[in-house]
């Protein structure tokens, strides 16, 4: 028998895929336990795709959790926006799919970095950044990512200290982890 | 790694030229040459280790529309600095073989090694040095010993080009001898498991920790003895039948006598644990075992360059997502490199947005290599938009 997975990752592009997945890795998921939501055919409407599958994702997940351990993991940039009118957007798609708000029991865990991933990646990995300007295009490899994972691990630990400097879309993500706990 | 490839008259290849990334997926419809392309990779390399260019299935297969009287293969290599190995064939005429026309190899732009008109020319540091005849019906880069720099990078990085086409029915569960290269459908993959296992035992552990992942009740792979060189691949799993259920192969394996343990795990405590022969698993597993070890012997070195032609065949869907994160992780950390050439739409979801290229044909015409561009606003996946045949709209 196939061995189900555990935690559905819905992203909205391949870094924010490979952000996550190194992120669980450091919670001990193994790759089997994780499974990826298709990604869009087309760049830059990663967005728009992840909160159109999102209620679809939030009621796998509620059917799923019923019988079974699973979680869901939503990461996508807030742009030009900010993380509160993300988490608004998602609150209305639930409600026009009839299903109901999320409660602080559930392990959905909404991941909004702003301006957009990249610029956790570099913050994490020790570049000064704000949450304004647009990083899309940095270079970043495997290994940067990796590392920025980590550093997110060190924050989201059960007694770890709060960050001394941060910004704020980060430290918004930090109880988001400690719901897949 | 492979930077580039060019093929002229040969197959729909005419003047066709690639330049892959370091993980690709190749999409495409029927008929546009993704597999030839893979077999022009797997001539490549074959002349230039083994040298023999008679029955070489390019010169066999000029492009049909094409009245050149040479067919042009090129291969660029970025390997410290870019080579360009260069290839000219003239096909058979009636009777005749097919005969090398030339064959160069330069670095930087800097000759390194030209054979024309049946001399071939060496350069050491770029200066001529020793110059011979050599047959015009073989490779001078296959004939030139591991010596100058240059051309022993070029040739130990061709010997790391592997091309992967896994045919599970072909896997024979014997091995009389360890081979050292993997066949292309890995026919032969007991017997390069018998060399792998005593060459790379770190590999052979991640494998088995990767198939503990993926095959349920997975234990261990070995080689057991059947009596002089003769050696049977066998697959140990936790028993999960009754006692009486054992089966015990058409070679009469021995059945292990205690309980497998896995890590500080014991599996199949309660049931007695079963050994198949490699050829008793489903083709799904020997195909599962198969590239997984693909994945932890060869993509985890530095510098290699994988090839696997529909990687997805025989593979359960839930087992696809898990390799293909393996594999990309594996690129990632160990600067290899692979190119997948697939129709699944897992495979097409995952890496094309990313990584992917199709390779497209107008009425017959010469193959093109054009990035996977998807549609932004059509909210389909990739696959979805394949199957609807939108995507080069």
């Amino acid at each position: 028998m196939s061995r189900a997975s555990l935690v559905v990752v819905l992203a909205e592009d391949l870094r924010h895929q490979r952000f996550v997945l190194r992120y669980l890795e450091r919670l001990r998921y193994t790759r089997h336990d994780v499974y990826l939501e298709k990604l869009p055919a087309g760049r830059g409407c990663g967005e728009q795709w992840v909160r159109e599958r999102y209620a679809a994702a939030v009621k796998a997940y509620r059917s799923r959790s019923k019988r079974a351990a699973t979680a869901l993991v939503v990461v996508i940039d807030a742009d030009r926006g900010d993380v509160a009118g993300r988490l608004r957007q998602f609150e209305g798609t639930l409600e026009s799919a009839k299903e109901s708000p999320r409660d602080a029991a559930e392990k959905v865990a909404h991941f909004v970095p702003k301006r957009n991933i990249e610029t956790w990646i570099l913050f994490l990995t020790g570049r000064e950044v704000d949450e304004d300007s647009d990083y899309s295009h940095a270079e970043i490899d495997g290994n940067r990512i990796k590392d920025a994972a980590a550093a997110f691990h060190g924050w989201t630990r059960p007694n770890a200290q709060p960050p001394t400097r941060s910004i704020s879309s980060l430290l918004a993500a930090v109880p988001e982890a400690k719901r897949l706990e | 790694m492979l930077t580039r490839l060019y093929i002229d008259n040969f197959r729909c290849f005419e003047e066709f030229e690639y330049r892959p990334g370091r993980k690709q997926l190749i999409v495409g419809p029927n008929g546009t040459g993704k597999s030839s392309f893979m077999e022009a990779l797997m001539f490549l390399r074959r002349f230039g280790q083994d040298g023999v260019l008679a029955d070489a299935l390019p010169a066999m297969q000029p492009t049909l529309w094409a009245s050149r009287k040479k067919q042009v293969f090129e291969l660029e290599a970025a390997l410290g600095g870019v080579f360009l190995y260069r290839l000219e064939i003239e096909p058979p005429k009636e009777t005749s073989r097919p005969r090398v026309r030339s064959e160069t190899l330069q670095f930087e732009g800097k000759p390194v090694l030209e054979f024309v008109e049946g001399e071939v020319q060496l350069y050491d540091r770029f200066i001529p040095a020793q110059r011979f005849p050599a047959d015009p019906f073989r490779s001078a880069l296959a004939i030139t010993p591991l010596g100058t720099d240059e051309v022993s990078r070029f040739k130990l990085w061709l010997d790391r080009v592997f091309c992967f086409r896994l045919n599970p029915f072909a896997m024979a569960p014997r091995a009389e001898r360890p081979q050292q290269a993997p066949a292309t459908d890995l026919s032969n993959f007991a017997a390069w498991y018998s060399h792998l296992v005593q060459s790379d035992p770190q590999a052979n552990f991640a494998l088995h920790q990767s198939l503990r992942e993926s095959l349920d009740g997975f234990n261990s792979l070995k080689l057991e003895s059947l009596g002089g060189f003769v050696r049977i691949l066998v697959a140990d799993f936790a028993g999960k039948t009754s006692q009486t259920g054992f089966h015990m192969g058409r070679f009469g394996l021995s059945q292990p006598s205690e309980p497998i343990t896995t890590g500080d795990m014991m599996l199949g405590a309660s049931h007695p644990p079963l050994r198949f022969g490699f050829d008793e698993l489903s083709e799904g597993q020997r195909c599962l075992i198969c590239l997984y070890a693909v994945l932890h012997f060869v993509l985890t070195k530095a510098g290699t360059t994988v090839v696997i032609d529909e990687p997805e065949n025989f593979i359960s869907l839930r087992e696809i997502q898990p390799w293909l994160m393996a594999a990309s992780d594996a690129v990632d950390e160990n600067n290899s490199q692979i190119i997948l050439i697939s129709h699944h739409p897992e495979l097409i979801d995952q890496w094309a947005p990313s990584c992917g290229v199709q390779f497209v044909r107008e009425k017959l015409g010469p193959v093109r290599v054009v990035p996977f561009h998807g549609e932004p606003d059509s909210g389909l996946s990739p696959a979805e938009l394949i199957a609807r045949g939108w995507e080069n709209e």
